[in-house]
């Protein structure tokens, strides 16, 4: 076991005994990241922020019944935060949104800042044309920043079998991209 | 490209990450620079669109741990669960029992939050 994860595993330890500081480190390492991938998939920094908050929660009421296996806390996150962001969609499937680059738009602030929003929202957009394992594998490893090894414990593969779908969804938006291009000269 | 196409797509992101300059990856690749080139230029967009943060228009937002933003309908349901340590969480031991509403938030770590971003005002406006 390496010395990170023997550090995890201690803190862990700590934090269902109730330790608050050790909970907070345990959050401060993995927010951004839980963050970045609510954030891609739903779109909304408004509702990311919210099922951030949600996720936590739910960690840390669960946290007590938590094992570990040699299993990283960040894989047991990315679990929550998957299920999380499945109920909530289903959720905001009901209610009207409005779409993300609308909202961007919306925003009254400098144009640079405006243009980040659509690239990101553009980002966001392509990855609709992949499937749901390659938006995830790209999403988990660029949004959230996380490894082939981390990936690989989320989704439930081989690490062979993630650098094979990475490949494939890179690829594929790749080819989005370059269709998109293809229009946008068409224009 | 070579049957291990997909592994050295990993190991050139890898080395992106640690700063390397993509010519540089290319050229340890020379037989598969041409297929490799847009593939990992595709990655690079990717990977630094998705590190966009669309909220960020808001200078608060940058404060606090992790960046994350926490709204107010975020602080309300923070500052609820925190009515909930009242009852046991963690085993037997009620730490958070005793703690005040603030008190119970910033030690759960969300202090970073609650002076960096819009959790603060909600806090202050609803004392």
């Amino acid at each position: 076991m390496s010395i990170e994860s023997q550090f995890e595993e201690a803190l862990i330890l700590s934090a269902q005994r109730g330790d608050r500081d050790a909970f907070a480190q345990l959050y401060e390492a993995n927010v951004e990241r839980v963050y970045r991938y609510l954030l891609v998939r739903l779109t909304e920094p408004a509702d990311a922020e919210d099922v951030t908050t949600e996720v936590f929660m739910q960690a840390m009421k669960s946290l007590p019944s938590y094992k570990s296996t040699g299993t990283p806390l960040v894989a047991w996150l990315f679990r929550i935060a998957h299920n999380q962001a499945i109920n909530f969609m289903k959720k905001r499937s009901r209610r009207k949104e409005a779409p993300l680059l609308e909202t961007a738009a919306a925003y009254e602030s400098p144009e640079a800042r405006v243009l980040e929003q659509v690239r990101f929202g553009e980002a966001v957009q392509a990855m609709g044309a992949l499937t749901d394992f390659q938006r995830q594998v790209l999403n988990l490893r660029f949004a959230a920043d996380l490894s082939i090894a981390e990936v690989a414990i989320i989704m439930k593969h081989k690490e062979g079998a993630v650098k094979a779908l990475q490949f494939s969804a890179l690829r594929a938006l790749l080819r989005v991209w370059g269709q998109q291009e293809g229009v946008s000269h068409e224009c | 490209m070579n049957a291990n196409r997909h592994e050295i797509v990993e190991e050139c992101l890898e080395l992106l990450r640690l700063g390397t300059s993509l010519e540089e990856c290319l050229t340890r690749y020379p037989d598969d620079a041409e297929e490799l080139e847009p593939i990992l230029r595709t990655a690079v967009s990717a990977r630094s669109d998705l590190a966009l943060d669309p909220a960020s228009s808001d200078p608060s937002a940058l404060e606090g741990p992790g960046n994350v933003r926490m709204g107010s309908a975020s602080g309300a349901q923070a500052l609820e669960y925190a009515h909930s340590f009242a009852v046991p969480q963690f085993g037997a031991v009620p730490q958070f029992g005793a703690l005040s509403q603030f008190g119970a938030l910033s030690q759960m770590g969300v202090r970073g939050c609650i002076i960096g971003t819009g959790l603060g005002a909600w806090w202050s406006r609803n004392q």
